[in-house]
């Protein structure tokens, strides 16, 4: 199947005071047309930064410093703004982790995803008032004819991550960026909001591509996943070879602390408050790897098939995935 | 697992989102707020008072008493005579005619003009091209007009074009515009950092979209606070403006010009000329200010249980 989404090589800094902040370092992923792929990794590794990167959404201090972002065959990264405009919204979606601050608090809901219909298309307000009471209706909401007159603080955290994610269907988009849909909800919510997004993803025919932290929610509603370590992404499989065996230790280490959560056992320490620094030469992750060479601190690994559709970021990936190492 | 699986409900709106539905909850929120409800009933008053104060005026406002100067309050002349014998009273409730057109209009100018100001000069600061320009020069713009005595460049600017109560809108709703520009353009800072303006961005507004319909509603509030205060002001200024001969011309019911002809009385014991009409001016501003709190509290409808 053709590729939808490729994005090459992302290099981004944060201009800081004390000088430039390297968030992404080459972070690269692709995504097929009616894939849904899961991008995890610790906080701070470049999750969120990546996913606006592709929607072109950074503003200074953030810099775009090189790399590309293929959709449909265009590089997004050379658009300008007024081009970008007419894909923001109508190909490509963006669900929040905090919906009720992502709505406009002084607009009733129905006029919020009415202006997100007539940004794109020229629709009376009666009609797109109409529209948005079906949208309501398609992910969920009761009484969606009584709830477009609710301004956003008379909803729930998932009712507004709800809204959210009409909006976010209003143009049927191609792809779908959410970014920790389910942060801040608890779990039975988080399960609805799921389930909804996996359906209507599969019914709107889009892609999509899940920002989360929890391994067990990739595994369950994506079907590729990716890992991203300090601005690189370390590995990338289908989530069935990745659970079977993950070829980067880092990976090891995330699922080996997500098995630890639940058989409320202590996994692997974590080093708790470290900032992820990107070293000048050799792999991001020697200084924290169980299974680093002295080589490792030198040469910087490069993105490279360990099996079939599995790429990892490591020197010892063949090693780690057959297992003949401790990470 | 289909989508979620509703009962088959009545699809059409049921909730007006424009229009009747604002003014419903409008009534139900001055309902249970009496300091709202004192100050429309004083904007009320006053309104009425510009239309019709000088026909319900027991006296006219502008013609002297002979032989009847300063006479003290009386079942005839409720609130005295000033000094060259004209009602008081009948001076005081046809004076909203010419404060009311003067403060008002002038207020609102500066509000519309400062706000517009505010938010371009505010959503555009540190971008990039014609934005960052216009946002640089509104900003320079509002520093020279602040950096002249407000008094002077008053006066200067209705001596350039005139006396006239046209003139002395304009030059009040000129000098107020900085102000409603720069508690704008501090609250567009504020606001433009929020997650729901990179949403409307997201949805593929345009800029100037977002600036204008998701940005300035949200950004209101410091400038509405600022009303109330900016028509006090309007109408002490205008005042001063007329005891200097630039105002409005003399024999009309003023309260600005009213308070400073009757000063002087104040002194030697006739403290009526000068206190009725600083009371109507007191009040008045009081109305407005409390008008102008309670649109800001209906504006947030988080606040308006």
């Amino acid at each position: 199947m053709a590729l939808l989404l490729e994005v090459k090589d992302v290099h981004v800094s944060f201009l800081a005071d004390a000088g430039p902040v390297r968030v992404l370092n080459g972070a690269g992923l692709s995504l097929r047309a009616g894939e849904s792929l899961g991008v995890v990794g610790e906080s701070g590794s470049g999750k969120t930064v990546l996913v606006r990167t592709i929607l072109g959404l950074l503003q200074p201090p953030w810099q775009v410093l090189e790399g590309s972002v293929i959709f449909n065959g265009e590089d997004l990264l050379k658009k300008k703004e007024e081009e970008l405009r007419h894909i923001r919204g109508k190909e490509i979606a963006l669900t929040s982790p905090e919906p009720r601050k992502h709505l406009n608090p002084l607009l009733r809901v129905g006029d919020q995803i009415a202006n997100v219909l007539q940004a794109h298309r020229d629709v009376p307000r009666k009609e797109a008032t109409q529209r948005a009471v079906e949208l309501l209706k398609s992910v969920g909401i009761p009484d969606p004819h009584l709830r477009v007159g609710y301004y956003p603080h008379e909803l729930s955290g998932g009712m507004c991550q709800r809204v959210i994610i009409a909006m976010a269907l209003a143009h049927s988009p191609k792809l779908i960026l959410a970014d920790e849909p389910t942060a801040g909800l608890d779990v039975t919510i988080s399960r609805q909001i799921l389930d909804l997004m996996r359906d209507l993803v599969r019914e709107f025919n889009s892609s999509l591509i899940l920002v989360s932290r929890d391994l067990g929610v990739v595994a369950h509603y994506c079907q590729r996943v990716a890992v991203i370590y300090a601005g690189q992404v370390v590995e990338s499989a289908d989530v069935a070879d990745f659970y079977a065996g993950a070829a980067h230790p880092y990976s090891r280490h995330l699922l080996r602390a997500a098995a630890a959560s639940r058989d409320e056992r202590r996994g692997v320490a974590t080093r708790l408050g470290q900032r992820v620094v990107f070293p000048d030469k050799g792999c991001a992750f020697a200084s924290r790897c169980p299974v680093a060479l002295p080589l490792c601190k030198e040469e910087a690994p490069a993105l490279e098939p360990v099996a079939d559709d599995h790429l990892a970021r490591c020197l010892r990936r063949a090693e780690v995935l057959r297992g003949e190492t401790r990470a | 697992m289909t989508t979620q699986l509703l009962p088959d409900t009545d699809m059409r709106p049921a909730w007006p989102t424009r229009g009747r539905g604002e003014f419903r909850s409008f009534l139900a929120f001055a309902r249970g707020r009496p300091g709202f409800l004192l100050g429309l009933v004083i904007v009320a008053i006053t309104i009425f008072l510009a239309f019709f104060g000088p026909m319900v005026a027991p006296y006219p406002p502008e013609r002297a008493i002979p032989g009847a100067g300063l006479l003290p309050p009386s079942a005839e002349h409720a609130m005295g005579t000033d000094v060259s014998g004209m009602d008081v009273f009948s001076r005081v409730i046809s004076a909203p005619r010419i404060d009311l057109t003067i403060a008002l209009s002038a207020t609102v100018i500066a509000f519309v003009g400062g706000v517009f100001l505010g938010v371009v000069s505010g959503f555009y600061a540190g971008s990039r091209g014609i934005g960052r320009v216009a946002s640089e020069a509104i900003m320079r713009g509002a520093d020279i007009v602040q950096a002249f005595p407000v008094f002077i460049f008053a006066l200067a600017l209705v001596g350039f074009r005139g006396p006239g109560t046209e003139n002395v809108i304009a030059a009040l709703a000129f000098l107020n515009i900085p102000y409603f520009l720069r508690v704008t353009r501090g609250a567009v800072f504020q606001v433009r950092e929020r997650p729901f303006v990179e949403a409307a961005r997201c949805a593929g507004n345009t800029e100037r979209g977002v600036a204008f319909a998701h940005v300035m509603p949200n950004a209101l509030g410091p400038a509405l606070a600022n009303i109330s205060p900016g028509i006090g002001f309007a109408i002490l200024l205008s005042a001063a403006l007329s005891f200097v001969g630039a105002g409005v011309p003399k024999p009309t019911p003023e309260w600005g010009s009213m308070i400073s002809i009757g000063a002087p009385n104040m002194m030697t014991g006739q403290w009526w000329t000068a206190l009725f009409p600083g009371l109507a001016l007191g009040v008045t501003v009081l109305g407005y200010a409390l008008v102008g709190d309670g649109i800001q509290d209906f504006m947030d409808p988080t606040k308006r249980r």
